[in-house]
């Protein structure tokens, strides 16, 4: 019944490969569920075939790009489907970001079309005003969309009336299966394109690691702009298990939400736990339903794993670790009761080894193998590794270098930017950032396009964001000092919140008359952090009593 | 002070915004302040100040400034 799923060496798999086998086979199986609504592999499939049909039509013949500007909606989701099925890569955009930020996304990504949910089509007057060229809009929930600024509209009727696509065009392991925008350090967010082949080296190991099965209820806790996402969506579809939406508020009340729908995989950042802990909600056997629960996107206290197994008894629990331009994810620790809390550092769990297939080298300054057991900079290289920066040659050069592997031989390796150290039992530890990016609730934050952005203020002659408070190694927000002249902070968030996601915005702006230096003249920033937390800055705004 | 200025004065200190814009319909995620972080920290806030166990639920409907002055409301005053 169920054909195995591993047909290694098919050129033709790619992302969408999964989806189809089951639509075809099961089409009455579960496949989404999204707010209070449940969609079978043939229902989704049908809907796609049609919406992939009217982006072609839209396009005017096969699209490359296809934007997917929604919010955990059944749009959303139907949208990246459609986009694949269409031959097309899909390139979430998220309406909780600035309009600015977006628009500068449909421009980067020169997006063919953007398939539009009724949530995010209210932001479309003010995303597409500016716009140099306006891609064509899918509406499918809308019966008229009237946008001075929109170009080429098909709202239902039209897209309806569309022939579903039987024949799909073919994609190669080297076309892009999905691009997404990470933080850039110039003020300009980066795409990252991951190709067809780079995903299913994952799902391979994925499929391979975890047995999803039809029978598995995965959780969809990550917003789609955040390649986590693409493991809920796609581990489910690769095996015919079914992927459970959750709205913002169901991320708060995880307990109720894993129960009633009685999940058996569970995937998101350290910072739900974290939260439960805080709320005192992450209790012993909480969730019996739990096969497996993994985390990633940012470092996994001890004392998080620690009560999530006990919450999860049933589960194995994982920690998981890989930047987007490594494709979702690239090592893995599993944790263990009695052997991992003596592995931890700093009171954050390894992040693993390697997956198999993938090779990883801890390099110095000069690129380098460190000594066995000393300090230095993950790199990664092999199958996960993406072809380099969306139209960013120079970035790519910076960050994609050749390096030798340790059997001699050159590679294209991916230099994280993460400071790594080996544990004599070949598995790795995660130290830190080596530049100034931040994690801030999971979000990947380059603090100098926060600094960017401040910079904008005609007043500001410095400006340096620090991500503040930090606890387990990832912070819970963004503070900044700012000198110049006539200055005033509230001015200045206001105006960094119009063009930068609330993550990245600063929960406080203080002017200083004059920022310390280090002995090398640069701004001493862990003397800053270190002054934030002696109390040298009024906080208001900000608990005292911030645990 | 009054069950309902201490209410405000709890969620202003807690979302860190001046208490003029406590308003009843003020909500979650409407508001950069009021973000998934700061609601568990108002729900632990309340829960000490009206000496009271916040279950998931109930975590899920305080979403409001008017939701959360009803809740008070019914509580036994401390």
């Amino acid at each position: 019944m169920i054909t195995p799923p591993h047909p290694s060496g098919d050129a033709s798999r790619s992302l969408r490969s999964g989806f189809l086998r089951f639509a075809k086979d099961t089409p009455a199986a579960p496949a989404l569920f999204v707010r209070d609504v449940t969609r079978s592999y043939g229902e989704l499939d049908a809907a796609a075939r049609v919406w992939a049909a009217a982006v072609t039509s839209v396009v005017g013949g096969p699209a490359a790009r296809v934007g997917v500007f929604g919010h955990r909606s059944e749009v959303s989701y139907t949208a990246v489907v459609a986009a694949l099925y269409s031959g097309a890569a899909f390139v979430p955009l998220n309406p909780t970001f600035p309009p600015a930020r977006t628009r500068a996304m449909i421009a980067r990504g020169e997006l063919d079309a953007i398939i539009v949910d009724r949530g995010a089509a209210k932001q479309l007057p003010e995303v597409l005003d500016g716009l140099e060229r306006v891609p064509p809009i899918l509406a499918p929930e809308h019966d008229s969309l009237d946008i001075a600024a929109a170009g080429r509209v098909f709202t239902r009727a039209e897209i309806a009336r569309c022939a579903p696509l039987v024949d799909l065009p073919a994609v190669t392991p080297d076309a892009i299966a999905y691009l997404l925008f990470t933080s850039g350090s110039t003020g300009v967010p980066k795409g990252v394109p991951v190709t067809h082949g780079n995903a299913m080296h994952f799902m391979d190991w994925a499929s391979l690691r975890y047995g999803v099965t039809p029978a598995d209820r995965l959780s969809q806790t990550f917003d789609q702009t955040f390649d986590l996402s693409v493991f809920d969506l796609f581990v489910a579809w690769e095996n015919g298990a079914s992927v459970y939406a959750m709205q913002p508020l169901d991320l708060l009340a995880p307990v109720r939400f894993v129960d009633r729908h009685q999940l058996t995989v569970w995937f998101s950042v350290p910072s739900i736990p974290a939260l439960m802990r805080k709320k005192n909600s992450l209790k012993p056997g909480v969730f019996p339903s739990l096969r497996w629960s993994l985390f990633c996107g940012e470092p996994l206290p001890r004392a998080s794993a620690e009560a999530w197994q006990d919450a999860a008894p049933n589960s194995i629990v994982e920690n998981l670790y890989g930047p987007t331009e490594l494709t979702i994810a690239c090592l893995v620790h599993r944790w263990d009761s009695r052997r991992s809390p003596a592995l931890c550092v700093n009171d954050v769990v390894p992040i693993g080894r390697p997956f198999e297939g993938l090779i990883e080298v801890a390099a110095d300054e000069n690129r380098r193998a460190v000594a066995s057991g000393e300090a230095g900079e993950l790199c990664v290289c092999g199958p996960q590794t993406v072809p380099g920066y969306w139209k960013n040659p120079e970035k790519t050069a910076e960050q994609f270098v050749t390096m030798r592997r340790p059997d001699g031989a050159d590679d294209r390796f991916y230099r994280t930017g993460d400071r790594v150290r080996q544990l004599p039992d070949g598995e790795y530890v995660y130290l830190g950032r080596i530049d100034h990016q931040v994690k801030v609730l999971g979000h990947r934050v380059e603090l100098a396009e926060i600094e960017a952005a401040i910079a904008q203020d005609p007043g500001v002659t410095q400006a340096v964001a620090l991500g503040w408070p930090v606890r387990d190694g990832s912070a819970e927000g963004i503070v900044a000092f700012v000198t110049g002249r006539e200055l005033e902070s509230t001015r200045i968030i206001h105006a960094v919140r119009a063009t930068l996601p609330d993550y990245m915005t600063p929960k406080q702006v203080f002017v200083v008359d004059a920022l310390p230096l280090n002995a090398n003249g640069k701004i001493d920033r862990p003397l800053l952090t270190k002054q934030l937390e002696a109390g040298h800055y009024s906080l208001t705004g900000v608990r005292a009593e911030q645990s | 002070m009054s069950t309902d200025d201490r209410i405000v004065t709890l969620i202003a200190t807690t979302l860190g915004i001046p208490a003029e814009r406590v308003t009843d319909d003020l909500a979650f995620s409407e508001t950069a302040e009021w973000d998934s972080l700061n609601h568990v920290n108002l729900m632990v806030a309340l829960e000490q100040a009206l000496h009271t166990e916040i279950d998931e639920e109930r975590m899920i409907q305080l979403t409001s400034v008017r939701a959360i002055r009803d809740f008070a409301a019914e509580q036994p005053r401390s």
